[in-house]
């Protein structure tokens, strides 16, 4: 019945989500849940890949709002890459690009990563 | 793709789109919240939308509970340690509250949303009273709440007070479904243990499937059965170790009787104040004491160890136990009334062989003498009577009768008339004299009898041909001769009652009789009758009957005494043997 999925992918820095399917208010808290280990575990720099996600529903949107500050105070951080269109103008729409770094692929997304080490970096595409 | 991003459309296309995204999501909030029954996932789900739809990186949802303090159940953005944390709140929060328009009487609850940085207070309606509160954190950038946003907020809160409601009732009946669940199959159990314990009446057997379902159907590790017999309470079954070294007999555990006796109550040995008796059944493993009683009257008691799983018993299972106990209680009844009556009806069955045995002592058929007319009968009060009367045809037309009463009744009484019967059918041809006869009948029945056993008896030898008769009276009450010329006369010569002084010599009476004169004999059950208003038939009642009834035939004149004392005492059923024994000549 659960049509979404994640799959977990742990480097040496960044750990990588790939989520598919649909997160709404169902599946959220699967999301939730692997969010919550990462963070008891120590690791604060993630990488969540949209490419095979798709549907998101505001709860979806919820999801990341709820770590961001843990994240971001341990000095890490979520971002986010390769959505397709129309995930994309949910996250545009509610504004969601001013908060977080969103770009179009993964090797971009782990550049990003050494540099907001440094600093505040916004989009790269912005 | 980047440029397509970089061009949202004309501000009216991406105020659509919003309105759209909007409207999606209310739609699928609206679904989501009807369509769950879990309190939890709802207020999850309602939480996580708020923030996903503004941006929110912080909030808590808090439940009404029981205790009407209200707990944290979810927390996002915020430290877990708030999880479970519990205070109070006002009904009368109403609407989306900015923190800074908490009242000030709300200070736990304010001082708790300023320190985690909460810049807005959803309250949860239903009906007047609020049951749940949740905190959002500012928005990114900090930008302020729309009035539009307040509006979203406020129907949401409805939507969502809808919801947990459904949840609550949902959940409270699944407690009800579990609880009938429960109930039922105690029922079963109940059912199935009542009906195998029908299907016996014996008393091992029920205290062994009282004991088993205990154990199998509780997992209780001791068990221990203890039925008031021959009103001491004994121990009757012991299962599990280290209860059964309690040893009831022992002076001490008197008291403990006492104590358990006066119980109308399950008794949980933690659930009171200790005393020194439930010291001692706590240090037995005793965890439960079930009273068992028959209607009010105490019974037994069930003393039960700790569940295996070591979890208290709890009411329902303290319920069950009581009927199950207290069921068995009324098997084990019903088995000691059974056997009461298997007891019974033997004494009955004996009662009823010896009765028979008596009736056959009795003489059935009148003898036919040339010039006697004899009838008798003989109704005992019980199935064996202590009465006896008899006519042995002697030599030369004569004819003997006697009428013996046996004091006390019953199997023993009997017996002691089967030996005068015996004694004498074997002495009557011996001796010439019937006060000898008697004498010797005295002795004979003096050494075989206890002390406080007696006989009265009347012995009567007729001679038709000679128109005489001769006569010992023992102690019974004198029959009454009618003269054809209508005088009376009382037959009381003799002497003492038999079987109370050895060596008394008897004197016998020789009468004349003439053609018609009657003799008619009887015991007390005929003088001592009485009559509802505890008037006594006396002898006066036998001679005012023998007046009226003098001319008729000897049979009838015996069937309408005993239909004159019936009628007299208003009652068919007599207190005592009654007999009697009429003789005419003709």
């Amino acid at each position: 019945m659960n049509n979404f999925q994640v799959i977990r992918n742990d480097d040496d820095k960044v750990t990588t989500l790939r989520i598919a399917g649909f997160l709404d208010a169902h599946t959220a808290p699967m999301l939730e849940r692997e969010i919550e280990k990462l963070l008891e575990e120590g690791r604060y720099r993630i990488l969540v890949d949209f490419a095979e996600l798709g549907y998101i529903s505001s709860a979806g949107l919820g999801v990341f709002m709820g770590y961001i500050e843990q994240v971001r105070e341990n000095n890490g951080d979520i971002k986010m890459c390769r959505m397709n269109d129309k995930i994309y103008r949910v996250f545009d729409l509610l504004g969601f690009p001013t908060l977080y770094d969103i770009v179009t692929d993964e090797e971009m997304a782990r550049a990003k990563f050494v540099q907001s080490s440094q600093g505040r970096v916004d989009r790269q595409d912005n | 793709m980047n440029r397509q991003r970089n061009s949202p459309g004309t501000g009216v296309q991406k105020e659509l789109e919003q309105r759209l995204l909007e409207l999606q999501s209310l739609f699928e909030m609206s679904r989501i919240l009807n369509s769950s029954l879990q309190m939890h996932s709802i207020l999850n789900n309602l939480l996580l939308t708020l923030m996903g739809r503004m941006m929110i990186s912080r909030g808590f949802v808090m439940v009404r509970q029981d205790d009407d303090q209200f707990e944290v159940i979810i927390v996002k953005g915020l430290s877990r340690e708030f999880l479970h944390m519990r205070l109070l709140a006002n009904d009368d929060l109403q609407r989306p509250l900015l923190t800074d328009d908490i009242p000030d009487r709300e200070g736990e609850l304010k001082s708790f949303v300023q320190n985690q940085r909460i810049a807005l207070l959803l309250p949860i309606h239903n009906q007047d009273q609020l049951i749940g509160l949740i905190g959002l954190g500012e928005k990114i950038g900090n930008q302020s709440f729309t009035n539009s946003e307040f509006e979203y907020l406020a129907s949401l809160s409805n939507i969502a007070a809808t919801a947990m409601q459904n949840a609550w009732m949902y959940k409270k009946l699944q407690t009800v479904n579990r609880q009938l669940d429960r109930k039922i199959k105690e029922l079963n159990t109940l059912f199935a243990i009542g009906k195998e314990l029908n299907s016996t009446l014996d008393e091992e057997k029920i205290i062994a499937m009282l004991s088993d379902a205990v154990m199998g159907e509780m997992e209780i590790y001791r068990c221990l059965v203890l039925i008031k017999r021959d009103g001491v309470l004994q121990m009757v079954a012991t299962r599990g170790t280290q209860i059964a070294t309690m040893d009831l007999a022992e002076p001490g555990n008197r008291a403990l009787e006492e104590r358990l006796s006066s119980q109308l109550h399950p008794l949980l040995v933690n659930g009171v104040a200790p005393d020194d008796l439930l010291q001692s059944l706590a240090a037995w493993g005793v965890d439960l004491a079930i009273p068992m009683r028959i209607q009010a009257e105490f019974r037994g008691v069930l003393l039960l160890g700790q569940k295996i799983n070591r979890q208290p018993f709890d009411a329902d299972e303290i319920e069950f136990l009581f009927t199950l106990a207290n069921r068995a209680m009324i098997s084990l009844e019903n088995a000691r009334l059974f056997k009461e009556a298997l007891e019974k009806q033997k004494i009955e069955d004996e009662l009823l062989l010896a009765h028979d045995i008596q009736q056959r002592l009795l003489p059935t058929k009148s003898p036919e003498i040339p010039g006697v007319q004899i009838a008798g009968l003989n109704i005992p009060s019980r199935q064996v009577g202590g009465d006896y009367f008899d006519w042995i045809p002697l030599t030369g037309n004569r004819v003997a009768c006697v009428v013996a009463d046996v004091s006390g009744k019953g199997v023993g009484a009997s017996l002691i008339m089967a030996i005068i019967q015996a004694s004498i059918h074997s002495l009557i041809h011996i001796h010439r004299h019937p006060d000898e006869m008697i004498s010797q009948i005295n002795n004979l029945i003096h050494s075989r009898t206890s002390d406080d056993k007696f006989i009265t008896l009347f012995y009567i030898e007729i001679d038709p041909d000679r128109k005489q008769a001769t006569y010992v009276n023992a102690g019974h009450n004198p029959p009454i001769l009618l003269h054809r010329n209508r005088t009376m006369h009382c037959l009381d010569q003799g002497g003492l009652i038999l079987g109370i002084l050895p060596g008394i010599t008897y004197r016998a009476e020789t009468i004349s009789l003439q053609k018609g004169d009657l003799i008619l004999m009887f015991t007390d059950g005929v003088t001592e009758i009485r009559n509802p208003r505890d008037e006594e038939f006396g002898e006066q009642g036998v001679r005012d009957f023998l007046v009226g009834n003098r001319d008729r035939p000897i049979q009838e004149i015996v069937d309408q005494l005993l239909k004159r004392v019936r009628e007299f005492a208003e009652s068919e059923i007599l207190p005592d043997d009654l007999t009697v024994l009429g003789v005419r000549l003709v």
